[in-house]
């Protein structure tokens, strides 16, 4: 019921924002909808922490839910700090992001059933695991939507702006999804299974996902990289990070197949 | 030579380095990995699967396909460090030294995991309660009591295993095994890793002789096999037998205080049997050690730059 009433709120965010998108002035309502819809997600997601008495980020509807929340919540702080015109955009495309998750969410694949985890996921490491990935990754979101600008914009100094933008939101989600997706991942493996890294499928695409962006944060020190190259490699990286939450589960199989 | 070895140490090396094994991971998921060669010849067509077993595609992660391209940028990120660090000490420049950090940890994580691939040893055993098996000179095991948990909905809670630790025959101390929380002995680490529920029945032949029959045991009588294979807790909870008269086999379902071949049925019992993996890594802490080295170098980086902009 809390996420469907985020999800309508959200809905009508996303309207708001396409509004201003047509008469092309600057948004600064659709934010304060975005937040509550956030916010909601997240309580959500504690409500039923308390009810299993562990955090619930143990299957895909809770890790949906949760990774919606942290988008919104991360581009709302974008816009809500640097009310510059292209956040506006970035805004809209975190909430389309964030919309298409949810919608996911209430489908079939994801049951919402509240339900405490099974033996393998009762592990601090698996919370760190999961959110810090979750985390870096909503930055990973933000990168995505300003690259898709920025190769789809002519303007010199809106595109300058916008790669600046994918770099600052890559250097700061990198160092945290390295930390979560691989770092604290590895850590939970060994406690759990005896081995820190298994050549899992869902731990290779989340490798491979992590070589794009350490390949994006080198190119910049090599002449003639930045921008277009460096644009592509961010949109590829977030595909990847699709994949490797989506992909991953449900056309291949492994040690992985919690959420 | 110098610039080949410029090449070799250029951070555009290191990026092709980066998409080709990133590129051949990514394939490596498609195909079942460490499957027998018949797998290969039977599923995929004559040409890809000779193509996929003459390049140890089937067995990739220890392919020279995937080890030489490590090798090369284990190779390039040691002597990148060893210039980076080089130049900062002849030009005295404090840059920032997070990512020296980073990449001090990540080549400790690779020569931990070279040292895993050979070093690192893998066992599994089954115990029954009261069963104690020896794992280590002059170390044995005791299973005291095996514990499976269930939440309401009848989903697995936890199993844990219940032991003690005994040296030279002494008890040493008692610890419980869980998902997620292993026992270290020495070098080796337990980890609660499978369990099995075995079923016996006890039967009184016609003269009141009491025997007893554990899961997929069974006796030999005059004109046939009488096999017990386990309960059927999912329907009537009775015992599944299996009468076999030659190339004949008929299945019957009987309970307590009923009759099978001739004997009486006169109770079931389920023994929980725990398996529990054994693992020998020797790489198990400078693995560890690397893991927050790259912890701290990343924090560093960004607190660095964090530094730089203010």
């Amino acid at each position: 019921m809390i996420s469907t009433i985020a999800f309508v709120i959200l809905l009508t965010a996303i309207i708001v924002q396409i509004v201003f998108l047509l008469i092309k002035k600057d948004d600064n309502i659709s934010l304060w909808l975005v937040l509550p819809s956030s916010v909601l997600l997240l309580v959500n997601i504690v409500i039923r922490s308390i009810e299993i008495k562990f955090v619930a980020i143990t299957n895909t509807f809770e890790s949906l839910v949760f990774f919606s929340g942290i988008i919104l919540l991360t581009v709302f702080v974008y816009k809500f700090k640097w009310k510059d015109k292209a956040y506006s955009f970035i805004i809209f495309g975190g909430s389309i992001v964030a919309a298409i998750l949810l919608a996911i969410a209430s489908s079939p694949i994801a049951p919402d059933k509240v339900a405490p985890p099974i033996p393998a996921l009762q592990s601090n490491w698996l919370t760190l695991h999961v959110v810090f990935s979750f985390i870096g990754e909503a930055f990973f979101v933000v990168a995505f939507i300003a690259s898709i600008y920025y190769l789809a914009s002519k303007n010199g100094e809106k595109k300058k702006n916008l790669d600046r933008i994918t770099y600052t939101a890559i250097a700061i989600g990198y160092p945290i999804y390295t930390a979560g997706a691989l770092i604290f991942g590895a850590i939970w493996a060994s406690n759990a299974w005896g081995r820190f890294w298994s050549w899992d499928p869902k731990e290779i695409w989340a490798l491979v996902t992590w070589f794009v962006y350490t390949v994006y944060l080198h190119c910049r020190y090599i002449k003639g990289f930045r921008g277009k190259v460096t644009s592509w490699l961010s949109i590829l990286g977030f595909a990847l990070t699709i994949f490797t939450f989506f992909g991953v589960n449900y056309l291949l199989s492994g040690l992985h197949s919690y959420g | 030579m110098e610039k080949v070895y410029k090449f070799l140490t250029s951070i555009k090396f290191a990026l092709i380095l980066f998409l080709f094994i990133g590129i051949f991971s990514a394939l490596a998921t498609l195909v079942p990995q460490g499957k027998e060669v018949e797998f290969y010849t039977g599923n995929y067509s004559g040409l890809l699967g000779g193509t996929i077993l003459l390049l140890d595609f089937n067995t990739f992660f220890r392919s020279a396909l995937f080890l030489v391209p490590s090798a090369l940028f284990f190779i390039n990120l040691l002597l990148c460090s060893i210039r980076r660090f080089y130049k900062r000490v002849k030009s005295g420049v404090k840059n920032r030294f997070g990512p020296d950090i980073i990449h001090v940890g990540i080549l400790l994580i690779i020569i931990g995991g070279v040292i895993n691939m050979f070093e690192r040893q893998e066992g599994f055993i089954w115990l029954d309660p009261g069963q104690e098996m020896v794992i280590l000179e002059d170390w044995s095991l005791r299973l005291d009591n095996f514990e499976y948990l269930l939440y309401d909905d009848g989903r697995p809670r936890d199993w844990l295993s219940h032991v003690t630790v005994l040296k030279n025959g002494q008890e040493v101390r008692r610890a419980i095994i869980e998902v997620n929380k292993p026992l270290k002995i020495k070098n080796l680490k337990l980890f609660q890793n499978s369990y099995n529920m075995k079923d016996s029945v006890s039967l009184n032949d016609s003269s009141g002789k009491s025997i007893s029959l554990e899961s997929n045991n069974g006796i030999r009588l005059s004109d046939k096999v009488l096999v017990f294979s386990n309960v059927d807790r999912r329907f009537n909870g009775k015992g599944i037998f299996r009468e076999l008269h030659g190339d004949d086999n008929h299945t019957i379902f009987a309970g307590v205080g009923e009759n099978v071949a001739g004997f009486e049925i006169t109770g079931f019992t389920q023994n929980e049997a725990t398996g529990l993996s054994v693992v020998k890594e020797p790489a198990y802490y400078l693995i560890y050690f690397a893991l927050l080295i790259l912890t701290f170098g990343l924090a560093l980086t960004y607190i660095q730059k964090i530094g730089a902009r203010q």
